[in-house]
């Protein structure tokens, strides 16, 4: 081993360095450091470089990581089954078609919701868009009542004076603590029976919807049914076009067989 | 007596959110000293220990044993900041090539505060710090894990995937141009060879 190997030998000297070698070779290069200067400096050198390195600290840190076990959410006693979220838009669409009216004409629109009845249409047409020009004529076809342009402009101005008292009563900020008034008493009584209509409306809602899809089902079996007994046919039909050509052949076979024994 | 890592190790696996928090308690401050050295910013680092934990925390049902705990968040935390190191291109940490003269490459980009004044300001912290931002990201790792972390030559060749030949070269060639910068600012005497 010359001292020329041990001058190119870096990862020796990276070994020796930190430590990281055997008796015999840390022994063989002190040695070499010993009878070689530029080694020697090299390395203290680069021992001075870890020193300083020791300097570099990092920041003190305020970690305060932990894993935070999650709450057990107790499961709800109603499972929502998977077919939940359709039936609910079938739901819908069947209220849709069957419980809301839509009327326009003249710029005017109409939306009405069926659960209530055409007596007490002006207690909840609702408008979107108003005429613009006062006093016009905004005559609408309607073919649901029998109400008179008159008649619903008064429905809709009570409707109006109503709202603005019902909002005026909610504001919390104006609202006084006192003791139950002749309206917020009309609004409870109004509350459960919007209450009430909303109910009447799901459980119609529900029945409408048990008698469509029993329908629906009862329509795919009679499909079925109406399929298997077509098939059934044409399978027939095939069995017996199959029969006639094999009875065709085997007479063909058989007349072909005479002739040439007659031959 | 508190618990041996292997211990909560086993005791996390199952299910002891407890445990698991101590491992937390125990190594987080490694592996955010890992993290800053290696990417050199604090929120960044910190932001790599919760990330690190999370990700032990969600993987230590597949983690068997195979690895010791610390190694095993200490390679977690590595891909961490090398990922991050990737992203940040535009960030001062750039990752020269091997090859590259780091110290041509700084003299080019004009003065620098001396080493004299930094010194003077009793900062040596800082000028380290400086100074490897400059390396390349896997001498960089090299040394921090083997200066701060006391790894051997081995576990930092598991860790950065690399022989341990190329470890060596990586320590030396850090190193080497940590002293050649040092040396230039007048750190070092080189006629005399003695360290100031």
């Amino acid at each position: 081993m010359t001292n020329r190997h041990h001058c190119d030998d870096k990862q020796r000297l990276v070994a020796y360095l930190y430590g990281e070698t055997s008796d015999l070779e840390r022994t063989a290069f002190d040695a070499h450091l010993a009878g070689c200067l530029a080694c020697a400096e090299e390395v203290e050198q680069l021992r001075s470089v870890r020193v300083d390195l020791a300097a570099w600290q990092p920041p003190e840190a305020d970690l305060r990581f932990r894993i935070v076990r999650e709450p057990v959410t107790t499961s709800s006693r109603w499972s929502v089954p998977a077919w939940a979220p359709l039936a609910l838009a079938a739901g819908l669409l069947l209220a849709l078609a069957a419980s809301v009216q839509v009327e326009y004409g003249n710029g005017a629109i109409i939306v009405r919701s069926g659960w209530v009845s055409a007596g007490s249409a002006q207690a909840s047409a609702t408008r979107t868009t108003a005429p613009t020009t006062p006093g016009a004529s905004a005559t609408r076809q309607t073919a649901s009542t029998a109400m008179t342009e008159a008649d619903v402009r008064a429905a809709l101005a009570s409707l109006e004076s109503r709202l603005r008292a019902e909002m005026a009563n909610a504001r919390p900020a104006s609202a006084p603590l006192s003791a139950p008034t002749a309206a917020s008493i009309d609004r409870v009584a109004l509350v459960k029976q919007v209450e009430g209509l909303i109910e009447a409306s799901e459980r119609r809602q529900q029945r409408e919807l048990a008698f469509r899809l029993a329908q629906a089902m009862q329509d795919v079996d009679t499909q079925r049914r109406s399929d298997m007994v077509r098939i059934e046919n044409g399978l027939g039909q095939v069995e017996g076009l199959t029969s006639q050509e094999v009875a065709r052949q085997s007479r063909l076979i058989n007349y072909l067989m005479r002739t040439s024994q007659e031959k | 007596m508190p618990r041996t890592d292997e211990e909560l190790v086993a005791l996390s696996i199952g299910g002891d959110v407890d445990s698991f928090n101590q491992l937390v308690l125990r190594w987080e401050r490694p592996i955010f000293a890992l993290a800053y050295r290696v990417i050199g910013r604090e929120e960044e680092a910190r932001d790599v220990v919760q990330e690190t934990f999370l990700r032990a925390f969600r993987g230590i049902g597949n983690f068997r044993g195979q690895a010791k705990f610390s190694s095993w968040v200490y390679r977690i935390a590595l891909n961490l900041c090398r990922d991050w190191i990737r992203r940040e291109r535009r960030a001062p940490i750039l990752p020269t090539p091997e090859g590259v003269d780091v110290i041509e490459l700084a003299a080019e980009q004009g003065p620098v505060e001396s080493i004299e004044d930094l010194v003077a300001r009793n900062d040596m912290s800082k000028v380290v710090a400086d100074l490897m931002t400059r390396l390349p990201e896997e001498q960089r790792t090299a040394i921090v894990l083997k200066e701060y972390h006391g790894m051997t030559f081995q576990e930092i060749a598991d860790l950065q995937g690399v022989p341990l030949s190329t470890v060596k070269t990586r320590l030396y060639q850090g190193l080497n141009v940590l002293r050649r910068h040092l040396q230039q600012q007048g750190k070092y005497d080189p006629a005399t060879t003695k360290v100031s």
